[in-house]
């Protein structure tokens, strides 16, 4: 304990050094407008300010990027619920019951209840990963294909908390996004698949670009077509901007709840934010006496996954510091910046750089609270985009689509694709087919294929492996028990309500 | 500080003239006449984009390259999209300039775009890795000849953890020790990974039994004490923390595999631009600049340019296809 102290206060010597405080503050302002901006991710953020690098004290430049990484998350959940249009994709789920919050006038209080619970959930998740850092990521790697294929089952059964009037519906959704995830080199062949001779598919269908054309390219055909019937329900500016001290409450067991799945999702190598925010919200809705009450703008709807989408950022981190192994797409662009700046990361990161690591690990703290007394007072500005006139709304967020879709792919192909996605988008909201699946399911494919595959590979081919392990078969009976429970609750008030009058 | 308006107008003038006598210096006929534009082909963070901002940084630094030049990032399909955007869109363009590496070579040895190299002009290759076969620190295996002896008596025991598919650059270097060995490298289990970083937690993890890697990306490891590293694929020991790792070659397996990392350029360019770029990358890799990236990134020093690179490049796709055919991806 008292080496750790020792540790922290040399982190916080590095953190609160003005000139790294002033790369924390930029950090977080530049992740917060990326978080905002659909289309435009963390790692197109990171891949923006990487030539930019060069030169810079390693530990200065972890600092900017996790300040980063971390904004965005606080960002992503703005425009989900104010246009219904994610701003990554790991504020998909957001939309859910964010945007219906809008609609009802509550836009503050989801805007601050987002805020605040990204707050928590980072602090609690840098509290962990200060003191378990080392053990979790070796905890992680006990983890192999086939309890990651198991996990990826567990998440895809989260479908049926997505599912609104039909499940049927919802699953034809979630295939098409499995469907979508199998487009490109075959990891476990190396077969090109559905790519048409095109080398721009080799690598599959890039996930910014179909969340993108299915949320917002599909919202702003809707809108036209809406106003036009002058049929389109516009969000209420009205109403509190703050939060009561009620839903306060009423969020806090969510907010926790989603920071330890979003932080302990997030240590796994390969699974992420986006997994983790889908599950947190599963688990809160199977969790909640009141279930038919997500969806309909449910304040717990909006804090379990922005609580969870921020936990999941900081475990992301451990075993990138501690093992110098990426566990994601982002944190892979990090091993890269730290590289180019000559640092080798790896096991011994802790001991040869503890600039970079304490320091970074105490910035985390300095960013988490400049990004809440930044967001919140943002959160009375942000409102008043819903007073923004509608012919010119719909067309901004449609230019940005399309810098966010074109700008950082440079391929026209993503372009039309897009474009393709948002007419697909627009089908299944008129015909009530959920769009969240499908971005689940193309999240999730891949992996899913992968590690199975994995699997058997290793086992020659017995899917027994599945069973045998555990961790494993825990992960699936856990996946059944999602995917029955909402019948077996619906059977068994049934019978009570039919008990007494027989 | 006020300045004199005559100092100003000085200034430019002289600063016109340094330029213009600097621009005449290199082959002295103006080329470069415009803007450079370096294409990492993926994402940044990435070996090849490590490449491309290396080469731009010390060409601008070391004045090799007075114009300027900007780095872009075309991802996708291991170089397959940016080969394709060169042959197809930048014909005779000799202010581009794209990195490339063995990555490329099992592209288009495995047919994902229809070109080889002669499609191309190649410039040079400016820095090389080496390929390495590793273990966890307690695995079993001592020495590379425990894991051929293993593999001999039962290949489905020795799992292969590699960062890409099948037939790319880790299951070619693992199969290539194989066969040296003397042994049928079809029988390779191979376990594909989405990345280095997701092969070394798969080894790490005790998921798998060996991983085929380059080597500048696990010396965080190596110094750690985490993996042991059976063979180096390089003709000779190298040096620094690595200095007591054994190669293939003095372990009495002929196998080598050199991660070359360079640049090609758009076809039918002019021989003057040609020969400008082959040149001054010629130059660059002798500078000090680049002894200092070569030693930030774990490189090392390799340089082979013009007409000899293009006969390697095309030695280097032929050697990958006939080996990519014995393991049955090509037929």
């Amino acid at each position: 304990m008292e080496e750790l102290l020792g540790h922290m206060a040399y982190g916080f010597s590095v953190a609160l050094a003005p000139v790294n405080v002033g790369y924390a503050l930029l950090g977080a302002l530049v992740g917060t407008l990326i978080g905002v901006l659909p289309g435009i991710g963390p790692v197109s953020g990171i891949a923006i300010l990487i030539p930019i690098l060069y030169g810079m004290p390693p530990a200065s430049a972890m600092i900017l990027l996790t300040g980063l990484y971390y904004g965005t998350m606080y960002g992503g959940s703005t425009t989900s619920i104010l246009v219904n249009v994610p701003g990554e994709a790991s504020s998909v789920v957001t939309t859910l019951d964010g945007y219906q919050m809008a609609l009802q006038g509550r836009a503050g209080p989801a805007l601050a209840i987002a805020a605040i619970g990204s707050f928590i959930a980072g602090t609690v998740s840098i509290v962990f990963m200060m003191l378990f850092s080392l053990p979790l990521a070796r905890l992680a790697l006990k983890f192999g294909p086939a309890e990651y294929f198991s996990l990826m089952v567990l998440g895809l059964s989260s479908v049926t908390s997505l599912a609104g009037a039909s499940l049927t519906k919802a699953l034809i959704s979630t295939v098409f996004g499995l469907m979508l995830a199998t487009v490109g080199v075959d990891l476990s062949t190396g077969t090109a698949r559905y790519t048409f001779n095109l080398p721009q598919l080799l690598d599959g269908i890039s996930f910014i670009v179909a969340a993108i054309g299915l949320f917002a390219v599909s919202e702003v055909l809707l809108a036209i077509e809406e106003i036009h019937a002058g049929e389109r329900r516009r969000a209420l500016t009205v109403g509190r901007i703050w939060l009561s001290w009620r839903e306060f409450k009423e969020s806090l067991g969510a907010i926790l709840r989603g920071t330890g799945i979003g932080f302990y999702i997030g240590v796994l190598p390969a699974a992420g934010a986006t997994i983790a925010s889908f599950m947190a919200y599963n688990v809160e809705k199977r969790l909640a006496k009141d279930p038919e009450a997500f969806g309909r703008g449910d304040i717990r709807g909006v804090a379990s996954p922005e609580s969870a989408n921020n936990a999941a950022v900081v475990g992301n981190m451990v075993p990138l510091l501690s093992l110098g192994i990426p566990g994601s797409s982002t944190t892979a662009l990090m091993l890269g910046a730290l590289m180019m700046l000559g640092v080798q990361p790896g096991p011994l990161l802790f001991q040869k750089h503890p600039d970079v690591t304490w320091g970074l690990i105490a910035s985390m703290y300095v960013s988490n609270t400049m990004l809440l007394i930044l967001n919140l007072p943002l959160v009375g500005l942000w409102v008043r985009i819903l007073d923004i006139p509608e012919r010119i709304l719909y067309p901004l967020i449609l230019a940005i689509s399309v810098i966010g879709v074109y700008g950082v792919s440079n391929s026209l192909l993503d372009l039309y694709l897009g474009i393709g996605f948002g007419l697909v988008g627009y089908y299944m909201r008129r015909h009530d087919y959920p769009l969240a699946p499908a971005v689940l399911g193309l999240v999730l494919g891949g992996i899913m294929e992968q590690s199975l595959r994995q699997a058997l590979v290793l086992s020659d081919g017995s899917y027994w492996t599945l069973m045998n392990r555990p961790l494993s078969l825990v992960l699936l009976i856990l996946a059944a028990c999602s995917l029955v429970a909402p019948y077996l609750i619906t059977a068994f008030r049934r019978l009570r309500v039919v008990a007494p009058a027989a | 500080m006020r300045e004199h308006p005559i100092s100003r107008t000085g200034l430019c003038a002289l600063g016109a003239l340094l330029l213009g006598a600097s621009l005449a210096s290199p082959g002295s006929a103006g080329f470069p006449e415009k803007a450079i534009e370096i294409i990492a082909p993926a994402n940044p963070g990435g070996g090849w984009d490590l490449t491309s901002r290396s080469t731009a940084k010390v060409l601008t630094e070391e004045k090799l390259v007075t114009q300027p030049i900007a780095v872009s990032n075309m991802p996708g399909g291991s170089g397959a999209v940016a080969i394709s955007h060169a042959i197809t869109r930048r014909k005779g363009d000799g202010h581009l300039l794209i990195a490339a590496s063995p990555s490329l070579t099992f592209t288009l040895a495995l047919k994902r775009v229809p070109y080889t190299y002669k499609d191309v002009t190649p410039i040079a290759a400016i820095a090389t890795d080496y390929g390495a076969i590793v273990v966890r620190k307690d695995s079993p295996y001592k020495s590379l000849k425990d894991l051929l002896d293993a593999y001999r008596k039962n290949p489905a025991d020795v799992s292969v953890a590699g960062g890409s598919a099948p037939g790319s650059q880790d299951h070619v270097k693992f199969a290539k020790v194989i066969k040296a060995a003397g042994m049928d490298p079809t029988k390779v289990k191979y376990v594909p990974h989405q990345g280095g970083g997701e092969a070394m937690a798969s080894l790490l993890g005790g998921h798998t039994a060996v991983a085929p890697v380059d080597i500048s990306e696990i010396v965080g490891q190596v110094e750690a004490g985490e993996v042991r590293i059976l063979a180096v694929l390089s003709d000779k020991r190298l040096g620094g923390s690595l200095k007591n790792a054994p190669t293939a070659v003095e372990q009495g397996v002929n196998a080598t595999f050199i991660v070359w990392r360079g640049f090609y350029a758009a076809p039918g360019i002019s021989k003057e631009a040609a020969d400008f770029w082959v040149t001054t990358l010629g130059k660059m890799v002798k500078s000090e600049g680049w002894k200092k990236t070569l030693q930030a990134n774990k490189w090392f020093d390799y340089y082979v340019g013009g007409a000899e690179y293009a006969r390697f490049l095309n030695e280097d796709l032929e050697s990958g296809e006939t080996l990519l055919k014995e393991l049955g991806f090509l037929k």
